[in-house]
């Protein structure tokens, strides 16, 4: 049955006019936005200074009792304590367990250390903190490259707080007393 | 001869309208990148075109605090030199003094580390112990964000 009041087709309306004066306005903001950025964006990575060696407070009860990642020019050496699981064991009972990471294509292996630091995640997921013990003759870049990969991996947040502590073999930097 | 009896109407085309839409979607896609990485953080050192900080994909913002820049020739304390690194890299002094004292004079007890990422960590080391003998207690190391330009 043909409808005797059909409404009467509306012409479309010409979106051109509103469309016009958004790209203007886009036209005059980007100019002004690129101007004024700057290729420069930087960010700030909090630390604290650590102590000795195998040294700093102990974390949380677990079985990660502490984390530390010695950077040398040759590579990586993750040192994970972990407590022993034995009924007699104290809470300082722990066994200190390395992974060497050698350096690939001249650079510290930060993939190798984050999915060792995932695995120890997924062993205990309370342990918050990790110890840098850089050598004397590592780099800023590469201590921020470790950094960087200490605080975020693939699988998420990694370490919250990072110390940074004296390498092996080097004086304990211990704040407190003024020269 | 035989008519057809549907015959297609040609459409109509509006070529302007048809062109504004991915122009401005392209604008707007611009627009948000262009927000995203907008930074007006200036260049450290534009003295030093050797200067060049490390790059870290970290996001966090960059407080105004005292800021102390370590480059392979110079300690500096809010754009001032206070240090020779050389002396400092070549001595076992654990505390660089110049910055203690200059340090030991500013209210902040924050600073932001600056350092060239050539710089090796037993020059950072001292700096950073320096500071936090120098009872500064929060302390930033400060690199070009990959989230930029």
């Amino acid at each position: 049955m043909r409808r005797l009041l059909a409404p009467a087709r509306a012409s479309d309306p010409d979106l051109r006019p509103g469309l016009l004066s958004i790209a203007c306005l886009l036209f005059i903001l980007l100019p002004c936005l690129l101007l004024t950025t700057s290729l420069y964006k930087l960010t700030s990575l909090p630390f604290r200074l650590g102590g000795g060696e195998g040294g700093g407070e102990p974390e949380v009860p677990g079985v990660v009792s502490g984390l530390e990642v010695l950077v040398d020019p040759d590579g990586l050496v993750l040192r994970a304590a972990l407590r022993t699981r034995d009924a007699n064991a104290g809470a300082e009972d722990v066994v200190w367990n390395e992974t060497p990471l050698p350096h690939r294509d001249g650079a510290p292996d930060t993939v190798g250390l984050q999915a060792r630091l995932g695995a120890l995640r997924r062993l205990d997921a309370a342990w918050k903190r990790v110890t840098v013990r850089p050598d004397d003759r590592v780099s800023t870049d590469d201590l921020v490259l470790v950094m960087d990969a200490l605080r975020e991996g693939p699988e998420g947040v990694l370490a919250e707080e990072i110390l940074l502590g004296d390498g092996p073999g080097a004086r304990a930097l211990v704040p407190g007393s003024a020269p | 001869m035989r008519r057809r009896l549907v015959v297609r109407r040609p459409a109509v085309l509006h070529h302007g309208q048809a062109a504004y839409a991915p122009l401005v979607d392209m604008l707007t896609i611009l627009l948000f990148f262009i927000l995203k990485s907008f930074s007006m953080d200036t260049p450290i050192r534009p003295d030093d075109p050797t200067f060049r900080l490390p790059a870290s994909a970290g996001r966090e913002y960059v407080a105004k605090v005292t800021r102390i820049d370590v480059t392979g020739d110079a300690i500096y304390v809010d754009g001032e030199r206070a240090a020779s690194s050389t002396f400092y890299l070549e001595h076992d002094d654990e505390i660089v003094q110049e910055l203690y004292e200059r340090l030991q004079g500013t209210a902040s007890r924050s600073a932001n580390v600056r350092a060239d990422g050539r710089v090796p960590w037993r020059l950072l080391r001292k700096v950073v112990y320096t500071a936090q003998v120098a009872r500064v207690e929060t302390l930033d190391l400060v690199a070009v964000s990959r989230s930029g330009l």
